[in-house]
């Protein structure tokens, strides 16, 4: 093996590939994906609860009359008409309303707000991590952005996520609608999209958002102001000490 | 939640239902009218069709007081049937409307532009303006 060779065999050996992306090409790409992203993210909570409610009606048919919500002792109790041995999760005719799996198939008003509530969560994680990557990458992103921004999506979220568990509840808690199994989770998922549509076009007419950017960058003044001040202030009692004793009770030093 | 306080708030979405619906439809006729008329601009919401699923309320309603009749309780058996093609259907709507009305506007030779009254969207679609000339 000659020199040159043993140095491509070394040189081979350390070889490294790196992958270049332009950073504006970068920032491109995801600015025109950003949008799909976020509709994905908003999908995300309807999805899984639609994929409940197709399993709720692969487990019950079409047969209404099937669910019933009874307290007894003061436990309330979710019970199965039908034929166990012909069901695949639920094989027992009686569960405590707070029983895991009840909870998560979202049967009963523990199950409902479960689910809502789990759909919340899923929901702020994937748009406050979309925003808050969105704010790490882009180089004119503003602070006051990413707060109204993100204080704006919890809003909405938690106002059709409210609107929803009530809207599940009700047909849930109403006699016959609720034994369809799967009808109290639907009226959630649709008056929880609705809701959330409604609240878009709210924020658009009353500029919502723009408002708390706004007020998120006065507050940044705000506490800027308040900096320089504090640091004004200390720079003049290091200049005139005597004067210290002056923040804590009335004082007669002359001032330089 | 007690069964009257459901109901109430059953009736109450029902009734809220709606005006989600006929808003539905006008937004379809007030956007094909405006191409139509070849307005300047014209404001477009791609998820305004979600407002159809309010509709699954009525449905509710309807298998609901099914039960209570002997001539329809065909339809009470087959409820959540009933309920989740409904529901489907809904979502389909509220996808192909969009779709179809984007399509409508594109060849009628408007070109659609980011509505900059909406600095921020939380979820699903997207509000656009369409207009003839290019975007600003």
């Amino acid at each position: 093996m000659n020199y040159e060779q043993k140095l491509l065999k070394d040189l081979k050996k350390n070889e490294n590939v790196i992958q270049v992306l332009d950073y504006d090409l970068f920032v491109k790409e995801w600015e025109a994906r950003k949008g799909t992203l976020k509709t994905g993210a908003g999908f995300a909570a309807p999805a899984g609860d639609s994929i409940i409610a197709a399993k709720l009606l692969k487990e019950f048919g079409f047969d209404a009359q099937k669910v019933t919500v009874k307290t007894y002792a003061g436990k309330k109790y979710v019970i199965f008409k039908g034929y166990p041995g012909q069901r695949e999760i639920f094989k027992g005719t009686r569960y405590l309303a707070q029983n895991p799996q009840v909870v998560r198939m979202a049967v009963g008003p523990k199950g409902i707000v479960s689910s809502v509530k789990s759909g919340f969560v899923l929901s702020v994680v994937l748009s406050v991590g979309i925003e808050v990557f969105d704010y790490v990458i882009r180089d004119d992103a503003l602070l006051s952005e990413l707060l109204g921004t993100i204080t704006s999506d919890l809003i909405k979220i938690g106002l059709s996520s409210i609107a929803a568990a009530v809207a599940g509840l009700a047909v849930g808690s109403a006699a016959i609608l609720g034994s369809v199994a799967a009808a109290p989770l639907i009226a959630a998922i649709a008056v929880g999209i609705v809701t959330g549509l409604v609240l878009e076009k709210i924020d658009r007419k009353l500029g919502a958002t723009s408002a708390l950017i706004k007020a998120y960058e006065k507050m940044g003044l705000d506490l800027r102001e308040m900096k320089y001040e504090f640091n004004r202030n200390l720079n003049y009692l290091e200049r005139n000490p005597h004067m210290i004793s002056c923040l804590f009770g009335p004082c007669s030093a002359r001032m330089y | 939640m007690s069964k009257t306080t459901a109901l109430i708030l059953v009736g109450l979405f029902n009734l809220l239902a709606i005006p989600a619906v006929v808003y539905a439809f006008y937004d379809i006729f007030e956007t094909l009218q405006a191409i139509v008329r070849a307005d300047e601009q014209i404001y477009y919401d791609t998820a305004t069709s979600y407002f159809f699923l309010m509709s699954i309320f009525w449905v509710f309603t309807f298998t609901g007081m099914a039960g209570r009749y002997k001539i329809l309780k065909p339809v009470a058996r087959l409820a959540g049937g009933i309920i989740m093609v409904w529901f489907i259907a809904g979502l389909i709507i509220a996808n192909i409307i969009p779709y179809w009305l984007q399509h409508s506007l594109t060849d009628a030779g408007y070109i659609a532009c980011h509505d900059p009254r909406e600095v921020h969207r939380t979820g699903r679609g997207e509000s656009l303006i369409y207009q003839k000339t290019p975007c600003p």
